[in-house]
């Protein structure tokens, strides 16, 4: 009944891993969650059907033409209680579809100029988007890769507040576990990356883009 | 003027659609299977009977009946697939009366 949608008109900058955690993290809660790869690469849709070991609650989905997204995507979001979309890293229709239909959408972006320059004019996309369709859609950019005692990291922390951009407080570091995940059937259970995953749920719930409990229904009706 | 009030609906397959559209400067992710292919398959007299007692009544050809069946059931099917391209010349001729 919700979706989120990870985008950002650059590759590389971590909309595959965001949309693995948060699929996998609340599929391990029990939400009945649909993984929607709208990338052509089907990185994501990859991950959950040959590594990932979790519940069954994940369901894997592959589509990247138009017509047939379009139609997928709000059937995936009558039947799932959550529907993660993850797109590719270049601007495309199938983009705009998964955020059309979107109710929040993440902007992943590590530290550079090229991301911080695309996360921008994402942002000022998705507010668009809204705006020609008449919905809120949501909008944080995620910082990724994200090391807190660099001055680089701290330089793209700053250079997004100053532009006014919306973004998440938690970030995502460059823990070796987010690299072992894409060989991995599950979500690491301790560490640095299990903290940062917990976090990242926990502000998602907090701004309830996310059910407060996986039976949370009436959440769900508020964000519908 | 009417107020734009804010949808809190999801938008249909239709306005999405309409919406990856809306700039023709933006490329789909992949991109759509041009050219043609031929397809012979078998199936039972009766059907070509049916198929060409269909087509003879409108003039036109057993490619558009069955193409246009697929366009009803939900296949999204190109418009000149839809239509008689047969060259004039080859028509078979419509007896008068």
């Amino acid at each position: 009944m919700a979706v989120i949608t990870l985008a950002s008109g650059k590759g590389g900058v971590g909309k595959t891993l965001a949309g693995i955690i948060l699929g996998a993290a609340l599929a391990a809660e029990g939400v009945d969650v649909a993984l929607l790869d709208a990338d052509p690469n089907k990185g994501a849709y990859r991950w959950a059907t040959t590594t990932y070991g979790g519940t069954n609650k994940l369901g894997a989905y592959a589509e990247a033409e138009t017509e047939r997204l379009a139609e997928l995507v709000p059937e995936l979001a009558d039947r799932h209680a959550i529907v993660i979309a993850d797109t590719a890293g270049f601007g495309n229709r199938s983009t705009v579809i998964c955020i059309g239909a979107a109710d929040g959408v993440l902007v992943p972006a590590t530290p550079g100029e090229g991301d911080i320059v695309e996360a921008e004019r994402m942002v000022a996309f998705v507010q668009a988007t809204g705006r020609s369709i008449r919905r809120d859609i949501a909008v944080r950019v995620l910082g990724n890769r994200i090391r807190r005692a660099t001055t680089l990291s701290r330089h793209l922390l700053s250079q997004i507040d100053a532009l006014g951009l919306p973004r998440l407080s938690t970030a995502l570091s460059e823990a070796v576990a987010y690299g072992e995940l894409g060989f991995l059937p599950a979500l690491p259970t301790t560490g640095h990356a299990a903290e940062e995953i917990a976090a990242l749920i926990t502000e998602l719930r907090a701004l309830e883009w996310l059910p407060a409990t996986p039976s949370d229904t009436n959440m769900y009706a508020r964000l519908t | 003027m009417a107020k734009a009030l804010k949808s809190v609906v999801r938008p249909d397959a239709a306005a999405l659609r309409k919406l990856a559209s809306a700039d023709p400067a933006i490329p789909p992710a992949v991109m759509p299977s041009i050219g043609s292919e031929v397809i012979n398959f078998r199936v039972a007299s009766s059907v070509v009977d049916q198929l060409d007692a269909a087509a003879d009544a409108e003039g036109t050809t057993r490619k558009v009946i069955i193409t246009r069946a697929l366009e009803k059931a939900g296949f999204r099917i190109p418009q000149p697939d839809l239509e008689d391209r047969t060259p004039r010349r080859r028509r078979p001729r419509r007896q008068a009366g």
